[in-house]
């Protein structure tokens, strides 16, 4: 019945503004100049545009905070160089230049009380032959304009991800090396995401990078961007980058605010970026999330309420707000990581790919941006503890969404199912290994290092000093690190170390979700625990027989 | 195990040769393995849903085409695997497309053979006395899916009601719910974008009337199971199935989603499981929504089909064809109810012959009051149905 749904019938706007097609040429507002602007099908002349922004922006704001106002809160302004954000910053500064006899008047307390701009730089990742020109300048653009408005300014560098003060605690010294609980010969045999584990590593190595400053460990700026580049060379799709790299973003952004003492966060999303976010993320997997990250009013992140309160701005009409207003942008603000493309099957990515499309459509059936917008905005977020987030995007995470992954992609042979018995002990034994059906455990080595590739989680205690990790992850977060190369991840054997890890604040969830109070805590545990236990895999292995292979006989194995 | 090492071994058994890759994981399989996590996967999505019971009896809604000749299949396949103990039909709506409906209706035929299940076809044109052809001849190609798709769903009840079945399974796969998924979020209808991804649909969770249509469930065992594996799998199966598209069909509006859902896939193959992920999560947020509560349930009035207005969908359609009115039905709805009015109005006397489903559809719903078991007997040519071999089963 696939052809069964009706297309989209004409919106209400769609109407109106046909009825008002007797007043082609003039503002649809005053009705008396000529119209210079035209938005979807309503025609505006400048200033008429101008007020009619400004009262949807108060709207929105209003509506942001609809409880009658006894605190003045402070707002962090997130400012990218864009235009959205610009305009954020100049419709706050419209909204908060009261005229003096209602300063002063006591009755009306300010709904702000003091504005703070922040800038995340992101210019380490542009491209890499313009990086000379464009190296430090758009943090000290984004200065000058938010000094422009005597607002104080928060600048911080993407790759500042990776310094320890960029965290919960302030200073978590340590970093998230992710392994595969298969040994890396299997990998290729079995064609299958494995499970992933993180080992927290200290930030402390003796490395050229590190040097002491004030007591805690200062990596140097050239060592985060190495990091940085590190990991995202080891995604293997623009997706997977530029997911994680809006993690990054959002981890940073909610920091700054924190500490400038901020309780409210205002993004500068348009909606038309909004639609493409609906979309995107859906189509990502993040349904789950999704209401938090698009809503006007987000209380998900702890003691910082995010606020959207362009989300009903078209970005057009956006841009045309800077440009009669004059507002300086930042022309390159952001990340394309287009260099990071290696093949030329990763030249889009989902989102880029989402763009294209919504805007396309939105050519052709122009409501789709507002009725997207729309229906999201009815949803109602998920209730889930906040101490229960995802890692790495630090949003809700959805209960056995591994479970459901396994049961709707089988991985076992044909052999396997005819004992299910044997399939249902596995599972009882350990995530794991049930996981990665028939081979995990497989050719391991009994070397002390790789002791257990049993998930700490699972079973309470720390037994080894792998932590589970996949089974910490919110269900996009699990799908997008499937683009990981595997090749660069650590195996269970030490020996092998992965070439990239995952910034502090990743490390501290993964600690705080596992049970461990503080780095030292997870360090003092570790060394107690790895020299008492007793090897589990041989008891495993037993379990498990039958379904391993003798990995001898696959060595000329070529993926793909 | 060989002697030398196989090139290119299969991911899952090492043992064979692979000679596919596997479209929802990029995994290199062999013929049998493949056959296996297939039909694994179904047999997953079936118990754990906890769609039938032992003892149900199913019907397959057969199109002949690839979906549903491959579910016939499988469902036949692990009936017979699993002992679910189901009675398996065969149950095909034929809308009367020449070129399209008739060539696909001899495949279901030769379905019915292979499989060995009996088949019931029941006709838009028995049933509403309107063929698909007739229609598009009387209201153009635009809008006539509308016609299509709510005579059909209607269709497949009666026929249902007519196997005397607990269950309808039908053969939407996981790239037309996530696409429908889709469309729904970018039409903003968050009443469907509940309901669609959920596996069984049962039309009156709250059942007010004795009608039996509220007791047949609906279930898509294919939910999580991709289009291009179907493909492979009959393919592989050397399955009889008739591929063409309907010479009716394409809707601009969901033809861009389809076209935005393969680019996807091909960026990331798993983004379909995902956007189903997706639209489940999102399902559970709207179901804490009061304000998107779906419309009560009642009968309608003429032909006591389940609807949520007094008069259901496809006689309101069917009146709008017999009275010459085709807009009725399409569009705006209260302007439809003004029309309906004004023709009722017209038309006093509502058993005369220019509109057969009246007395037709009466026959029906005390039919189906009166006895589940006994065939309804409207149907013009029933007698040729009964006649047909493999319905001495039913």
């Amino acid at each position: 019945m696939s052809c069964s749904v009706e297309e989209p019938t004409m919106t209400t706007a769609e109407k109106r503004a046909k009825a008002r097609a007797v007043h082609v040429g003039f503002c649809c507002k005053c009705k008396t100049k000529n119209s210079t602007i035209i938005i979807r099908y309503a025609e505006y002349c400048d200033s008429c545009f101008l007020i009619a922004l400004d009262s949807k922006f108060r709207t929105a704001l209003r509506n942001a905070r609809p409880y009658r106002v006894v605190a003045p809160e402070n707002v962090m302004l997130a400012f990218s160089g864009g235009s959205s954000s610009r305009s954020l910053i100049h419709l706050f500064d419209v909204f908060h230049s009261l005229p003096a006899e209602v300063v002063s008047n006591k009755q009306q307390p300010k709904i702000y009380n003091d504005i703070h701009v922040c800038h995340i730089d992101e210019s380490c990742l542009f491209e890499q032959d313009s990086v000379d020109s464009t190296l430090h300048t758009t943090l000290e653009q984004a200065r000058e304009i938010a000094t422009g408005y005597k607002y104080p300014f928060h600048g911080v560098r993407i790759e500042d991800i990776y310094d320890p003060a960029w965290t919960d605690s302030r200073c978590f010294d340590g970093l998230a090396a992710l392994i595969t609980s298969l040994p890396k010969d299997q990998l290729a045999i079995t064609g299958q995401a494995p499970e992933l584990l993180s080992h927290i590593l200290p930030l402390a190595t003796p490395t050229s990078g590190t040097l002491k400053t004030e007591g805690s460990v200062k990596l140097s700026q050239q060592d985060k961007i190495d990091r940085l580049k590190a990991l995202l060379a080891v995604c293997t799709t623009l997706t997977a980058r530029e997911t994680i790299l809006q993690h990054f973003r959002s981890s940073l952004l909610v920091q700054l605010a924190k500490r400038a003492k901020c309780t409210t966060l205002a993004l500068g999303d348009s909606a038309t970026r909004m639609a493409v976010q609906i979309i995107g993320l859906t189509a990502i997997g993040r349904g789950y999330s999704l209401p938090h990250e698009t809503s006007l009013l987000s209380d998900w992140v702890q003691d910082c309420k995010v606020i959207r309160p362009l989300k009903d701005c078209l970005v057009k009409e956006l841009d045309t707000y800077c440009r009669l207003n004059e507002l300086q942008v930042i022309e390159t603000h952001a990340a394309k990581l287009d260099w990071t493309v290696r093949t030329r099957g990763e030249i889009k990515s989902i989102q880029r790919l989402t763009e294209e499309f919504i805007t396309g459509l939105d050519k052709d059936f122009p409501s789709t941006v507002a009725t997207v917008c729309r229906t999201v905005a009815k949803l109602t977020p998920p209730e889930v503890n906040y101490d229960n987030r995802c890692p790495l995007c630090l949003g809700p995470v959805q209960e056995g969404v591994q479970q459901w992954k396994e049961r709707i992609t089988v991985f076992t042979a044909p052999s396997s199912t005819s004992d299910s018995k044997v399939e249902e002990t596995l599972q009882d034994t350990d995530g794991c290994c049930s996981a990665n059906g028939a081979a995990c455990c497989g050719g391991g080595g009994g070397s002390n290092t790789s002791s257990s590739c049993m998930p700490v989680a699972q079973n309470g205690r720390a037994a080894a000093t792998s932590l589970s990790f996949s089974s910490l992850l919110c269900y996009g977060c699990l799908t997008n690190l499937r683009d990981l190369d595997l090749a660069a991840m650590g195996s269970k054997n030490a020996d092998e170390p992965s070439s990239f890890d995952l910034p502090p604040y990743v490390a501290e969830a993964i600690l705080k979700r596992s049970g461990y109070s503080s780095l030292e805590d997870y360090a003092e545990r570790t060394t107690l625990t790895s020299a008492g236990t007793k090897d589990p895999q041989e008891s495993l292995r037993e379990q498990i027989q039958e379904f391993l292979i003798a990995s001898d006989d696959d060595d000329d194995e070529g993926d793909d | 195990m060989p002697d030398k090492p196989l090139r290119n071994p299969c991911n899952l058994c090492h043992a064979v040769r692979a000679i596919l890759k596997r479209p929802k994981t990029g995994q290199q399989l062999c013929k049998e393995c493949f056959f296996h996590v297939f039909e694994t996967e179904i047999h997953n999505t079936i118990v754990d849903n906890k769609l039938f019971r032992s003892g149900d009896r199913v019907a397959i809604g057969a199109s002949g085409g690839k979906d549903s000749t491959v579910l016939a299949y499988v469902m036949k396949l692990l009936n017979d695997r699993y002992s679910y103990g189901l009675d398996l039909v065969l149950l095909s709506i034929d809308e009367g497309i020449t070129g399209y409906r008739d060539d696909s209706l001899e495949t279901v035929k030769r379905n019915r053979d292979q499989y060995r299940i009996p088949l019931l076809i029941i006709s838009y044109k028995d049933l509403y006395g309107w063929s698909m052809d007739d229609i598009v001849k009387e209201i153009g190609r635009k809008n006539n899916c509308t016609f299509c798709g709510v005579f059909r769903r209607q269709a497949l009840d009666r026929g249902a009601i007519m196997l005397n079945v607990d269950h309808i399974v039908t053969g939407h796969n996981a790239d037309d719910i996530a696409e429908t998924v889709l469309m729904n979020i970018l039409r903003g209808d968050l009443p469907r974008l509940q309901r669609c991804t959920s596996i069984i649909t049962n039309d009156t969770s709250d059942d007010s009337s004795g009608l039996e249509t509220s007791k047949i469930l609906r279930s898509k065992p294919f939910k999580y199971t991709y289009e291009k594996e179907i493909v492979m799998y009959a393919y592989f199966k050397k399955l009889d199935y008739f591929s063409t598209e309907c010479i009716y069909s394409p809707n601009a509006y969901r033809g861009h989603a389809r076209v935005f859902l393969k680019d996807l896939e091909a960026i990331r193959r798993t983004s379909i499981v995902d956007i189903i992920h997706s639209g489940e999560a999102l399902s559970a947020s709207v179901q804490a929504n009061e304000s998107t509560k779906l419309p009560t349930m009642s009968t309608c009035t003429r032909c006591g089909y389940i609807s949520s207005n007094e008069l259901c969908k496809a006689c309101l359609l069917l009146e709008g064809l017999n009275k010459g009115l085709p807009q009725l039905g399409i569009g705006h709805s209260s302007k439809i109810r003004r029309m309906h009015e004004a023709a009722h109005a017209l038309q006093a006397t509502p058993s005369s012959p220019a509109s057969p489903l009246a007395s037709l559809s009466t026959a029906d719903g005390a039919a189906a009051r009166d006895e589940r078991g006994k065939l309804v007997t409207h149907i013009r040519d029933l007698n040729r149905l009964e006649t047909m071999p493999t319905l001495q089963a039913v």
